[in-house]
């Protein structure tokens, strides 16, 4: 057996300490590095540390208790209107750049996406009731008639929402919270999958009833367009 | 409609993907803020439930925790884990609700007595043993209980630890020491506990 001389005892003793905190970081394994190497290597020379580092195993293994009996669904869904009140804080991004403008729920983008898709179907429409030939005149007597009005079109100025759903949303389910929400749909979906809400309400309170519904993952009010 | 976040499970995420959701959550995005949601609820709870056995205040304060994720995500700097932060907002957290009642910081000791009779006794003996730990657990000044629990239970560094609990790293050492001699004294006899 080795004689230990003075001035290896002081140095062993420290090593003894040094192991003895750094033992709950050895089982859990984040311990590494030159810590894990002198830990380890007075692990070889300590039968006390090797005994207790069994122990704390033991411990590591029987104590853990199971998460408790909670419905995350139930939790999320009473936080919900929570995330209306207090919005983010906005400071400048974590990962700023071409990603985050790009994310297709980044609202400047989705609004003009939106505004754009309103033009084209201006645009269009327009193309479609332009009068030709003989109809030219009654066509457009019909057009400023102001009782004139495509079926199903209300009187008055129309709210939009832009509302996006879980992908997995049966078509009944996509029914229902339209429905409850106030309005209906009037176009949709978008390349985003977003779907066109148009109301007589005002867009922020459909949006605010969509945004409770756990199926919702995003509604965006887009304003108030003039009705027909 | 496919989105810039990970929807993959909670384990499979990285450091780096957390990363990712935080910066989502901080421009709105909902659908980020429920993946994180989903993902760190039931590790908070199961945090928590060594500090409270209520319950209904587990899961305030995990609601609690989480609003403040929603609100002062772009404050996020990374210069921790995102699991260091949430963490450390929810133990603030719970120190001030279980300060608020005045509540006694003890643990929820298991209550499971009477359902093992006509298990093998090796299975018998690791239940007790089981039921002790839980009760010199809840016994110990809810300072080193936390300690422990993130270390032994949530797998943190002494560092993480240090910064959730805000407090120097020697500190964390020290309740951990006193913590297993504390241990040691309440379990002698049914487990062996040196230090």
């Amino acid at each position: 057996m080795t004689r230990l001389s003075d001035q290896d005892t002081p140095d062993i003793e420290a090593a003894h300490r040094e192991a003895q905190d750094l033992l709950p970081w050895l089982v859990n394994g984040r311990l590494d590095g030159a810590e894990l190497q002198r830990v380890q290597a007075h692990l070889d020379t300590c039968a006390t540390c090797r005994a207790d580092l069994d122990t704390l195993y033991t411990l590591q293994d029987v104590a853990d208790l199971p998460p408790p009996d909670l419905d995350v669904d139930k939790a999320f869904a009473r936080l919900l209107p929570q995330l209306d009140a207090a919005a983010p804080v906005h400071a400048a991004p974590v990962i700023p750049g071409w990603r985050t403008r790009l994310a297709a729920n980044d609202a400047r983008w989705l609004r003009a996406a939106v505004g754009l898709q309103f033009c084209a179907i201006i645009v269009l429409g327009t193309l479609l009731v332009r009068p030709a030939g003989d109809t030219q005149m009654a066509a457009q007597v019909a057009v400023q008639d102001d009782a004139y009005r495509v079926l199903g079109a209300e009187a008055g100025a129309d709210s939009i929402v832009a509302v996006t759903f879980k992908p997995d949303t049966p078509e009944h389910e996509l029914r229902r919270i339209v429905t409850a929400s106030g309005a209906r749909i009037v176009g949709g979906p978008t390349v985003t999958g977003a779907w066109m809400l148009g109301s007589a309400q005002a867009p922020a309170d459909v949006a605010a009833r969509l945004r409770t519904e756990s199926a919702v993952t995003l509604a965006e009010p887009l304003g108030v367009q003039a009705g027909p | 409609m496919e989105r810039g976040f990970d929807a993959r499970p909670a384990e499979a995420r990285t450091e780096h993907d957390e990363t990712e959701l935080i910066a989502l959550v901080a421009t709105g995005d909902r659908r980020a803020f429920e993946t994180l949601y989903r993902a760190y609820h039931p590790r908070l709870a199961r945090f928590l439930q060594r500090m409270t056995r209520s319950t209904p205040l587990i899961e305030e304060i995990v609601n609690d925790t989480l609003l403040v994720v929603w609100r002062k995500a772009a404050t996020f700097n990374g210069s921790s884990k995102v699991s260091t932060w949430i963490f450390a907002i929810a133990y603030r957290r719970a120190c001030k609700s279980l300060q608020a009642l005045d509540e006694p910081v003890d643990a929820g000791i298991d209550e499971r007595e009477g359902i093992e009779a006509d298990r093998p006794d090796w299975q018998l003996a690791q239940l007790q043993l089981t039921g002790a730990v839980h009760a010199a657990l809840a016994q110990l000044p809810l300072a080193q209980r936390t300690a422990f629990q993130l270390t032994f239970y949530h797998d943190m560094s002494y560092t993480e630890i240090a910064e959730i609990m805000e407090c120097p790293v020697n500190t964390i050492k020290t309740r951990l020491f006193h913590a297993r001699k504390r241990l040691a004294v309440l379990l002698e006899g049914q487990i062996e506990v040196r230090s």
